[in-house]
């Protein structure tokens, strides 16, 4: 394949850096990155996605756009709001980068529609805002074989790892249980500064650049935790759990349910052996 | 290519490339060669002419092999210069000794 001189004018400054290069760009337009969530960690994460010339971004995202979302959602402006935030972030990949394919699902994901949406990308990236999504993202990962990144923000702390099919632990062997309502509200809840959730979105953008072209190394086995007001940076090492509901040596979990139900459930399955 | 190799060429059958900045060839550089400095982006890659094997240099090699490749991906016959214009100069000096 070769490039346009527009795509080659465009994208000079990562064609001469070793770990892209004119194979890495090959591999970053043949890549299809889906990102779920067009919110906090999804607008930087789509942004820098797009600005790298990824051939195919999927952005998934049922809400509209608010004023209380521009103080982080940076993907979208003050022009797009009541518009569906995934035709807000169209538009500013379009502006960004022409070469990119977009393609939008404006809806949550399910236990029923996920396994069809997830399909055609190499790379998931989750940019949720909730748990029972986070879960449903992990479970539908494992069971259908797909890398993703996993992210959350709570305040000024992150947190991040990725998972690889087969490979590392996945986000159920480090996190069996969702926490208690009360210790994981959201950002409505809990507040939040705008460039925390841009932070990680950004980290997530090059965990999936990473990916697709084979540089560096990932976070496969780590947990990345991050205090953006102290500045501390660590990486956990976690290992694959054989006791893990999903990815273990008996999975308990081996089709995707309804959500906030079946964590319920298996807590109740977990707390009784 | 190896410098030693391409010192031996004679320039007239090959379009040279030289992606260093015009400063640098006007202090030291190859007659007839075509100036694309990389400072200014790679769009003008597809004006690079057809009609003769490619060979690309930089300054020490590394940015003129990816160089190479999107101009075979173009289609040119293309040879990047292994050092580039550094080691090439180091092997005329020693012609010169």
């Amino acid at each position: 394949m070769s490039f346009s001189p527009e795509e080659l004018e465009r994208y000079t400054r990562q064609l001469i850096l070793k770990d892209v290069g004119a194979k890495g760009q090959r591999k970053i337009k043949d890549g299809k990155v889906l990102v779920i969530g067009a919110g906090g960690l999804g607008s930087t994460a789509i942004m820098y996605l797009a600005a790298a010339g990824v051939g195919t971004l999927g952005i998934a995202d049922a809400d509209c756009v608010d004023l209380t979302n521009l103080q982080r959602q940076i993907i979208h402006t003050t022009d797009d709001l009541g518009v569906p935030k995934v035709e807000s972030a169209v538009a500013t990949v379009k502006a960004l980068n022409p070469n990119v394919e977009v393609v939008t699902y404006k809806e949550f994901v399910t236990a029923e529609n996920i396994k069809g949406i997830i399909e055609p990308y190499d790379f998931i990236i989750d940019a949720t805002d909730n748990f029972p999504a986070k879960y449903l993202i992990n479970d539908a990962c494992v069971l259908f074989e797909k890398p993703f990144s996993h992210a959350g923000i709570l305040r000024f702390e992150g947190q991040m790892t990725t998972y690889l099919p087969g490979e590392g632990p996945c986000f159920r062997c480090m996190f069996p249980v969702p926490p208690p309502p009360e210790l994981s509200p959201t950002c409505k809840e809990a507040g939040i500064i705008g460039a925390v959730p841009g932070v990680v979105g950004s980290l997530q953008a090059v965990e999936a650049i990473k990916f697709l072209t084979g540089a560096g190394d990932l976070l496969v086995g780590k947990l990345l935790i991050i205090d953006l007001l102290t500045m501390e940076f660590h990486t956990v090492n976690m290992p694959r759990e054989e006791s893990c509901p999903i990815c273990g040596k008996e999975p308990v979990i081996t089709s995707l349910v309804e959500y906030e139900q079946t964590v319920c459930d298996l807590k109740g399955i977990l707390e009784d052996e | 290519m190896t410098p030693r190799e391409f010192a031996e060429l004679d320039f007239s059958q090959y379009t040279l490339l030289d992606l260093r900045e015009p400063s640098e060839l006007i202090a030291d550089g190859i007659e007839g060669a075509l100036n694309m400095p990389v400072s200014q982006g790679f769009g003008a890659l597809a004006t690079v002419p057809a009609d003769k094997p490619v060979i690309v240099f930089c300054r020490v090699g590394v940015i003129s092999e990816e160089v190479a490749e999107l101009l075979a991906d173009l289609g040119h016959d293309v040879c990047n210069l292994e050092g580039g214009y550094c080691a090439y100069r180091a092997v005329k000096h020693e012609g010169n000794d």
